[in-house]
């Protein structure tokens, strides 16, 4: 009788190809080069199985703080982040964007960065998903969540509400501040000043800032 | 953690959603077919998840791979044989045809019509960005096994491709499946062309605005080295 197939294959086996084409499209958008596009887009792809690998045989990746795909989205970015640097390609696409500066300062490009980055990602998903049925806030707060997710300006978000544009900027910093505060009381702690394992000691705590 | 920190975590949020639907052998908009989030945590019940892991999926796989290999080296046999007899001027990279906007019949299954739009080019330039170079073929896709969309593998797709190609000796091949409504489905070869295009990258846009909503779609591609 064949061997069952591991949880890691039967996850290979689903998301690789949608890894290569992810890559793929991340290379045409930076007019890397189609020439090179496939065979590169297959080799960050496979760096990312291989780091995923290493985070869940060395038992630091624990899926019940963060998705499979979630965790692989994170090492994707930073691995993504890291060729970049390697291949001096910044400058020639121009800057990146906030989120991938903000990604790149917090993470430290770095696997533990990276298991962090998933399991706040996640943290925050079910928060604005309304999973975690212990979080203080209502249908409103995950409205708002969502719409500054989506990059809405402050006027949109008073559209959506029907409230003033000066009631939707007080709203958005209060709830900001909230749910800042809810997930440092979870453990959570991450950003480009520090960061630490939820339930971590201090002793067990680094800091990425030099 | 500052505010700051919170909005460029919701911004990663969404970028991480993007990124599961972009994974997913078929990108799906219903709510049916979205993985319920434990599910998809390391756990024996990953094994149970989407039917392709609910059927008898070594048999399929077999009959499929063998399939897939037969009409690949069929195809192969009869373009080398056509190579050999056909003059080397004739060969030269050819025109796109011009695309027509005949209807195609899909079979309808569960109302939803199934099509498979394929893009061949044989031009060697292939870094270069170029619609024009690429021409279109569209069939509708009727898998005789009964299997859906979401269950074709990637050699599969491509395979099926060859036997439809538009041009000689096609040097890239991106094929690309859909499933959904009739009346969102491609109604011309410009349509099909600008879908793929998208889905490619080659528009700025997200995959998930590249195809109408309700439509699901699966894509693979081929290309020599």
């Amino acid at each position: 009788m064949p061997e069952p197939k591991s949880e890691l294959s039967l996850l290979h086996e689903r998301f690789g190809p949608g890894l290569v084409r992810h890559f793929q499209r991340r290379l045409s958008s930076a007019s890397a080069g189609r020439a090179q596009g496939g065979d590169l887009a297959e080799e960050l792809a496979q760096r990312t199985w291989i780091e995923f690998w290493h985070a869940n045989e060395s038992g630091a990746y624990d899926p019940k703080r963060a998705k499979p795909s979630t965790f692989l989205y994170a090492i994707a970015s930073i691995i993504w982040l890291r060729s970049l640097r390697e291949r001096g390609r910044a400058g020639r696409i121009g800057q990146l964007n906030s989120n991938d500066e903000w990604i790149s300062d917090a993470t430290g490009l770095d696997t533990a960065g990276a298991l962090e980055l998933a399991e706040s990602i996640q943290a925050i998903s079910d928060l604005v998903a309304g999973v975690d049925a212990t979080a203080p806030f209502g249908d409103e707060d995950r409205q708002v969540l969502r719409a500054i997710s989506q990059e809405k300006s402050e006027r949109e978000i008073a559209q959506e509400l029907q409230i003033s544009p000066s009631t939707a900027h007080q709203r958005k910093k209060a709830l900001l501040e909230r749910v800042a505060g809810f997930l440092t009381g979870r453990g959570f702690d991450f950003s480009p000043v520090g960061r630490a394992r939820p339930g971590s000691s201090d002793e067990e705590r680094t800091s990425s800032t030099p | 953690m500052k505010e700051s920190d919170i909005e460029q975590l919701l911004k990663a949020a969404r970028a991480a959603r993007e990124f599961e639907d972009e994974l997913a052998p078929c990108s799906r908009e219903s709510s049916l077919a979205r993985l319920d989030p434990s599910l998809t945590r390391l756990d024996p019940s990953l094994t149970r998840l989407g039917p392709h892991t609910q059927r008898s999926v070594v048999a399929f796989r077999w009959v499929a791979s063998a399939l897939a290999a037969c009409i690949v080296v069929a195809v192969t046999v009869i373009l080398w044989q056509s190579r050999t007899t056909v003059p080397e001027a004739s060969v030269a990279v050819k025109p796109p045809r011009q695309l027509p906007s005949q209807p195609v019949v899909a079979p309808v299954i569960d109302d939803q019509v199934h099509v498979v739009v394929a893009l061949y080019r044989n031009d060697t330039n292939v870094n270069e960005n170029c619609p024009e170079c690429w021409c279109v073929a569209r069939w509708s896709a009727q898998w005789s096994d009964g299997r859906s969309i979401y269950e074709v593998q990637d050699d599969e797709l491509v395979g099926a491709s060859m036997a439809h190609a538009c041009v000689l000796d096609p040097k890239q091949v991106v094929v690309v499946g859909l499933s959904g409504p009739a009346s969102s489905m491609p109604a011309s070869d410009q349509q099909a062309l600008d879908l793929s295009l998208c889905l490619m990258g080659e528009v700025p846009a997200t995959p998930q605005n590249c195809v109408p909503a309700g439509v699901d779609y699966c894509m693979a591609s081929w290309n020599t080295r």
